[in-house]
């Protein structure tokens, strides 16, 4: 009973005309952006995080929220119109759902693609609404020393399944770790990296780093590449599907959702590994796996769904334990802390509202981006062909004007150019900068829940294996270092090995 | 979408106001545009909604806007800062907490001289409330001490870090009572808060309001105040019950730049005598324990020297230096 007692408490939230409003705007903002190619959703809410701290917290994360899984849908459609990705979870999107709009089959696959997104998001906040309260329980349990066992656990994490590099994602989250120590430290309220300004003592602006590195710096890369776009534009008659076309994608989106709800748990993990998951099982279950690439349904349902569900329970981890498994829920907690609101178990406690009012609101939320999606077509192909030279003047006076009135000053603004220029430059490397912001958040958190749990035991390391919670967490972030460490050190021999030889 | 239009509003009206205000406003016409009140702390703290409470009422008498901007940072001292070099005619102050006292005693380098601002009022006092975990092997304030006395060292309470109210309040009653509970620091109160209720830190000295769902839950007890009497409908004793001559307060002040004549400061002191003695607002502040004083000019100077006499002293025992 408790179960819809809460529901109740989160519908409340969320169906009061301000949230529904706000969940509108994210839902609306997310569509938009998704499909416009190269904005993704982390830098568009990077931009949008300012406006959040004048709104109630709630309206806040309900809009942020609807972003995100927002830009899964839009991102969709330009991958099946254009043969873009319009957000790198529907890179997958492009194979199939393309080719079956180049065979006069866009609006069903449009509509595949959004039901299947409908069907994956509500499984997804059924599974959040009931699991996320079995395991704050669990988090109850959690004091200084496990917090620190699972920040360890979970920059590891992050750092390994981050795509690219491993060398890279290891200096990026260090440089970001390096980054968070500027500012007064909470246990000796001791000064660091300030040069004696007092313009720093409150550590180097969350927001200005985000932009700078994501909003902004996309907006340079965007402005290098090529601007013409061919799109295959459906009429609204053919959004209905064939029974044949229906039954060929029910199962894929079984599974998709199964696939997505289970990665997104992880940290790292997401809507993208989720599509890529998802549609290398559906080409290996299917009877016609030659069909994959050439508009086979199966391969454009499966991943569809995954990439929503992994949005969604990506949400579980934050929300419960206050560890962000990618980049936009590392800009959520940063929303949440703003707040005062120091996210964790006690979340749904002390602001049930705000838990359970986000959760109502992401199944409201896609029941919108149905409604977005399939009428509005057409509306939605025009906003693809907007050219950047209209748009990007705009987006960055918006961003400018939102820097400033974080703290009514220009500082941030100018911190904002510089991880601008810091951006581009990882950007040139192939470095992803999202591990970055991770070790900029998760870092100084690590270290005051270290130094905390040394304070209560009096300087004693032993704490950290009394506990077996911690024990539990730092071994497996021990051996996922050596599963990913060792392959290369053997190779690295073989390597040398070979030059003596 | 209102708020942020209402946001956008506000800041629009404020930098018309400041274009305008070339010439010298008479301090009989005061005030002649809207004024700002600066406040040191993110928005959403517990001093704005304390300035709040009064802002609203402040404005239709003075027949002004007011205008809230917040400036966080450094234990309020960048806000303090900007009100320093602000124009001293009545149009830019201040809400700031007792932490003002503190800081000259905590930073080496201030951007301003504290004994040269002008206090127009001391607005609200209140105590802390001594929250303790509900699973330790003693009841009240008394037992707390012998516990503390027998095993020196032992007990842990959360704090908000250097400098803070909690921190100073813990540092007085361990030189008051010759005990020695050990200061934990956390980023702010809500933090410390959750680690009592897990268990994992023992006490924590915090404002009734925020103890007070800890406390209904089952997690914390009440077991003391920092002021005097017996406080609330819970009837919570002073700590001064079992440790003669203690008392830690907390206040929140309206201060103004440099050099402010005192017929603005006079006006501004009549107006919010007027408010604080109204039912509303007594009701209002009284259900959260907290006491409205309205003081007037002369007396909030001399408060506020007291006071920071008083954060010299706690500071200098705890073994805290400038820096």
């Amino acid at each position: 009973m408790e179960f819809f007692n809460n529901l109740d408490i989160g519908f409340h939230a969320a169906l009061s005309l301000n949230n529904l409003l706000f969940c509108f705007i994210g839902v609306l903002v997310g569509t938009a952006i998704g499909m416009l190619p190269g904005l993704g959703p982390l830098a568009t809410i990077a931009m949008l995080l300012p406006l959040t701290y004048t709104l109630e917290p709630v309206s806040g994360l309900i809009m942020i929220a609807g972003i995100y899984y927002g830009a899964q849908y839009g991102g969709s459609t330009t991958a099946i119109l254009v043969n873009l990705p319009g957000e790198s979870s529907s890179v997958v999107s492009c194979l199939d759902g393309h080719q079956m709009a180049r065979r006069g089959r866009a609006g069903a696959a449009l509509a595949i693609a959004a039901l299947g997104s409908f069907f994956a998001g509500t499984v997804a906040t059924l599974l959040i609404a009931a699991f996320s309260p079995v395991l704050a329980e669990v988090a109850f349990l959690f004091g200084p020393v496990e917090y620190f066992a699972m920040m360890v656990l979970g920059l590891t994490a992050a750092t390994l399944l981050a795509h690219g590099s491993f060398i890279k994602g290891v200096a990026m989250v260090l440089t970001g770790l390096i980054l968070g120590l500027v500012g007064a430290d909470v246990n000796s309220g001791t000064y660091r990296f300030t040069f004696g300004s007092f313009s720093l003592t409150e550590g180097i602006e969350f927001v200005a780093v985000a932009m700078g590195l994501f909003a902004f710096t996309d907006i340079v890369a965007n402005i290098r590449s090529n601007q013409t776009r061919e799109v295959t534009a459906p009429s609204l008659r053919s959004l209905t599907m064939t029974a044949k076309e229906f039954k060929q994608s029910v199962f894929p989106v079984l599974r998709g959702t199964a696939i997505g709800s289970l990665l997104g748990l992880l940290p790292g993990g997401g809507a993208m590994i989720s599509s890529f998951a998802s549609y290398a099982v559906e080409k290996r279950v299917s009877k016609k796996p030659e069909e994959f690439g050439h508009g086979a349904v199966a391969g454009l349902a499966g991943p569809e769904a995954a990439n929503n569900a992994g949005a969604q329970t990506s949400f579980i981890p934050m929300l419960t334990l206050g560890i962000p498994s990618n980049g936009v829920m590392a800009l959520m907690i940063g929303a949440l802390m703003v707040h005062n609101i120091a996210p964790g178990p006690y979340v749904m406690v002390s602001n049930p509202e705000i838990f359970w009012g986000l959760i109502a609101s992401m199944w409201i939320g896609n029941a919108m981006l149905v409604v977005l999606n399939l009428p509005l077509i057409p509306l939605w192909v025009r906003l693809i062909q907007v050219h950047y030279w209209v748009l990007f003047p705009i987006i960055l006076a918006v961003c400018c004007v939102g820097l400033f009135s974080i703290e009514n000053r220009v500082l941030p603004i100018y911190i904002a150019a510089g991880f601008t220029v810091l951006g581009c430059l990882f950007w040139r490397m192939r470095a992803e900068a999202a591990p970055l912001l991770l070790g900029f958040i998760l870092g100084p958190l690590m270290e005051e829940h270290f130094r905390r749990s040394l304070l209560l035991s009096n300087g004693d390391l032993a704490i950290f294996y009394r506990s077996p919670l911690s024990v539990v967490m730092l071994s497996v972030a021990a051996v996922m270092c050596l599963i990913i460490v060792l392959p290369q050190i053997r190779q690295g021999r073989k390597v040398a090995f070979e030059e003596e030889a | 979408m209102k708020q942020i239009i209402r946001a956008l509003g506000l800041k629009a009206a404020f930098v018309v106001a400041l274009g305008v205000s070339g010439g010298t406003a008479m301090a009989q016409e005061y005030p002649t545009q809207p004024i700002k009140f600066i406040i040191p702390y993110a928005p959403g703290g517990g001093t704005d909604a304390a300035a709040a409470v009064f802002s609203d009422k402040l404005s239709q008498m003075l027949g002004q806007p007011i205008v809230k901007e917040n400036h966080p940072g450094s234990n309020s001292v960048i806000g303090t800062a900007l009100l320093s070099q602000a124009k001293p005619d009545g149009h830019t102050l201040m809400v700031v907490t007792g932490a003002i006292a503190n800081n000259p005693f905590l930073y080496a380098n201030l951007p301003y001289d504290t004994n040269k601002l002008v206090p127009v009022s001391i607005l609200t006092s209140y105590p802390f409330v001594l929250g303790v975990r509900s699973d330790l092997p003693f009841k009240d304030m008394r037992e707390l001490i012998a516990y503390a006395k027998a095993n020196p060292g032992k007990l842990t309470a959360g704090s908000s870090g250097r400098g803070s109210g909690a921190q100073l309040a813990l540092g007085l009653l361990n030189s008051t009572a010759g005990i020695e509970i050990r200061e934990i620091p956390f980023k702010g109160a809500g933090e410390s808060l959750n680690n009592v209720a897990g268990g994992f830190v023992d006490m924590v000295l915090s404002g009734y309001e925020t103890v007070r769902p800890f406390a209904e839950g089952g997690k914390m007890k009440f077991f003391a105040h920092t002021g005097t009497g017996e406080m609330g409908t819970e009837k919570i004793p002073p700590i001064a019950d079992s440790v003669p001559g203690y008392e830690y307060q907390n206040w929140l002040a309206l201060i103004a730049p440099p050099e402010t004549p005192s017929q603005i400061t006079d006006k501004l002191n009549s107006a919010l005598t007027k408010i604080f003695a109204e039912k509303e607002v007594k009701d209002r502040l009284a259900g959260q324990n907290i006491q409205g004083i309205a003081s007037t000019a002369a007396e909030a100077k001399s408060y506020l020297e007291t006071e920071m006499a008083k954060s010299k002293t706690i500071i200098e025992n705890i073994g805290l230096k400038p820096e």
